[in-house]
């Protein structure tokens, strides 16, 4: 009796390509002709060649898995919130018609000729024709020249730092509001997902685009948007960044009040938050120590503006600068109510020291004792007035006062879960 | 009292960003990384001093720093015996979560050093030489290649990253190299080395003194580099180099006798540590184009 012949157990190079569908490649090569013979040689020879494409894609998509599996948001129509096509040039709404452009590969949905910021406009622009001239390294060295204190601005990932107290993990998709050059976009990209970040000006934004390349962030989504009307659906953000975004709010609109104006762009936030997202702000407090003796300026550019009732602030800033006074702070207070008003809950505040800016320590705000022990323990005291600052607060009413001129708050708000 | 269960859930739940029951307060290195990690200190509700101390780093690629820390302290802990207490800070456990490396240690509530704390400068010198004896790790020859090792490797290596500031450290770099050879057949003591025994990181705590900071530690190193740290941070950094023999003669030469070491080496290897100081003081813009992270890399 002939030995029945046993089919040969299929490999487990063959098992992983029938998991991944190319049992139907294999079909290809072994289907008759119509005749009755076997496959031609030349079919043969495309399935096999198909099927180590195939494996060469398969094993390239493993490696590519973070830029391949990262998606990234999808944008939405400012007039109609629908899913926007993505186009070779531009973004469009095919409902609406209307397409927002891509400009050096960065999405534009704010056509308002806007900049602001530490450097000048035509500074900005040369920096970012050096670094894609001569590179960074260059570029670095140039700016540290003028100024090295910028440097420190825009490279300390200290700034965000106040990270390790808002709920986030590797799964939180970010939005950073007001983006800058970057400096807090890129060490919260290191921790989660996704940060997405806006800024309205198109120069600060390429920058950041820029810095994003060079340091191999691929989950780092860069656009010009306006913080009223920002492309995304509601309920996309486990977390949203407003460092030293909120103050200026007031004045990117002409008319209105600007604190309602404030609670407004709150809201909008709020709507963006998904389900117990969480909100940061970094913001000057209104009677900050050094805006109260004067020794800083407000956001208006002068002196003494963030203390004065707003009507005389007003008049103040119109006789001296002929310009109104949009730029609001406040008390701890003011920014609990702002933030009640615009539906948050939980509101919890930090003291930045020395400033939200350039964040050396964080204490909670309702931990005196920390608080006292960073100014007996941490704090310098190089200087007379540091010295008596360091005897006084022993006294429980001046650790209050203290507190309450604390000169920034680092705010964490949350969005109710329902 | 907060149970040793609680600490580490809390501290977990630090690390993945929640706040329990206690408050940190938040600070972060300012010598020589530049911040690179980060450190809370954690009180209670009603405690008026830290109960814990916890360290973690700003970004994944920096684990190491946490991991050489935690090495070190368990090394020294082991070789201290019956001193360990009042020496270092004591570890109370270390993890990882979402692949960031952390540590929590006691927090020692102390007083920092100050320059002007001179009267603690013998009892320094003893604690040093106490670690430097439980680690001597016997004598090597200083032949060709221990130059090639433990000289010129370096040397060029972190010439290689500074090649912009290459015309300033050319010149002694090769200086050093020369000394040594001229030296061959000499002997050197090999060590532990803290790394960063700045006055800042030693603490009084009544009559303890801990020293802290181990993440630069170094298991096998040149001698004399925590001494020179030391003096150099106490009694000014940027002083020439025959100055800064002249005003620290005498422990120096305390030093180098307890451990026999030639007098034509202690120049030479002040020159090395001065060129390692001067790469920590290159400022901060320089840490985005260039790691000094792994110069730190390097053994002395």
């Amino acid at each position: 009796m002939a030995a029945k012949k046993r089919r040969k157990k299929p490999s487990r190079k063959a098992q992983k390509f029938d998991k991944i569908g190319l049992a139907s490649l294999n079909l290809l090569s072994t289907t008759p002709r119509p005749d009755g013979r076997g496959p031609t040689t030349t079919r043969k020879f495309y399935a096999r060649l198909i099927t180590i494409l195939l494996q060469i894609f398969r094993h390239c998509a493993g490696k590519l898995n973070p830029i391949i599996l990262n998606f990234f948001m999808d944008y939405v129509c400012l007039k109609c919130q629908r899913k926007l096509v993505d186009r070779d040039n531009d973004w469009y709404c095919e409902y609406c018609q209307i397409s927002w452009p891509k400009i050096h590969g960065l999405d534009c949905f704010f056509d308002r000729d806007d900049y602001w910021g530490e450097i000048s406009r035509d500074e900005m622009k040369q920096l970012l024709a050096s670094i894609e001239r001569d590179g960074w390294q260059k570029a670095n060295r140039e700016l540290a020249q003028k100024d090295p204190q910028r440097l420190k601005f825009i490279y300390n990932p200290g700034r965000a730092d106040w990270r390790f107290y808002v709920p986030l993990d590797n799964q939180s998709v970010v939005l950073d509001a007001g983006c800058g050059l970057g400096a807090i976009t890129l060490p919260l990209a290191e921790v989660v997902k996704e940060v997405v970040a806006f800024d309205t000006s198109c120069e600060r934004a390429r920058f950041v685009q820029l810095r994003a390349a060079k340091e191999n962030k691929t989950n780092i989504q860069v656009l010009v948007a306006s913080l009223f009307n920002p492309p995304f659906k509601k309920q996309s953000f486990d977390l949203i960044v407003m460092n030293g975004l909120l103050e200026w709010v007031g004045a990117g609109k002409i008319d209105g009040n600007p604190g309602e104006i404030q609670i407004e762009a709150l809201k909008k936030m709020k709507e963006l938050l998904k389900p117990g997202g969480c909100l940061y702000i970094g913001i000057e407090n209104r009677f900050g120590l050094p805006l109260l003796t004067g020794r800083g300026l407000d956001h208006s550019g002068l002196r003494f503006t963030s203390i004065m009732p707003r009507f005389l602030a007003r008049i103040y800033a119109k006789i001296r600068r002929k310009s109104d006074y949009r730029t609001y702070t406040y008390t701890r207070r003011g920014y609990e109510k702002l933030l009640n008003d615009a539906g948050f809950e939980n509101i919890d505040f930090f003291l930045p020291w020395p400033g939200y800016n350039d964040t050396r320590i964080i204490v909670p705000h309702r931990n005196l004792n920390a608080l006292r022990y960073l100014v007996l323990n941490i704090m310098s005291s190089n200087s007379f007035v540091k010295k008596i600052v360091k005897i006084a607060i022993r006294i429980p009413f001046v650790l209050r006062l203290y507190r309450f001129l604390f000169f920034s708050f680092g705010i964490v708000a949350n969005k109710n879960k329902q | 009292m907060i149970r040793e269960f609680e600490k580490v859930i809390l501290v977990e739940n630090l690390i993945l960003g929640y706040h329990g029951d206690l408050d940190f307060v938040k600070t972060q290195s300012t010598e020589g990384l530049k911040g690179k990690k980060v450190i809370f200190l954690v009180f209670g509700r009603n405690e008026k001093l830290p109960s814990l101390c916890i360290k973690t780093v700003r970004c994944a690629s920096e684990n190491f720093l946490i991991e050489k820390e935690v090495k070190a302290l368990k090394l020294v802990q082991q070789k201290l015996k019956g001193d360990e207490e009042r020496i270092l800070p004591k570890l109370i456990k270390e993890g990882m979560i979402n692949a960031y490396s952390y540590c929590i240690q006691e927090a020692v509530n102390g007083k920092r050093l100050k320059r002007s704390d001179t009267g603690f400068l013998c009892k320094i010198l003893e604690l040093i030489s106490l670690i430097h004896h439980r680690f001597a790790l016997g004598e090597i020859e200083i032949d060709d290649s221990f130059i090639d090792e433990h000289i010129s490797g370096p040397v060029n290596n972190f010439l290689d990253f500074y090649n912009f500031r290459g015309t300033v450290l050319e010149g002694k770099a090769t200086g050093i190299i020369e000394e040594f050879q001229k030296n061959k057949g000499l002997k050197i003591p090999l060590i532990l080395q803290h790394g960063d025994f700045h006055f800042a990181n030693i603490f009084k705590e009544g009559k303890k003194i801990k020293i802290l900071d181990w993440e630069n530690f170094a298991e096998i190193s040149l001698p004399m580099y925590d001494l020179f740290t030391f003096l150099s941070s106490l009694r000014g950094e940027d002083l020439p180099t025959d100055e800064f023999l002249h005003l620290n003669g005498e422990e120096i030469k305390e030093y180098s006798e307890e451990f026999n070491i030639d007098e034509k080496l202690i120049k030479p290897i002040y020159q090395i540590h001065s060129i390692l100081n001067f790469v920590k003081k290159i400022p901060l813009y320089n840490l985005n184009d260039f790691k000094v992270l792994e110069i730190k890399e390097v053994i002395f």
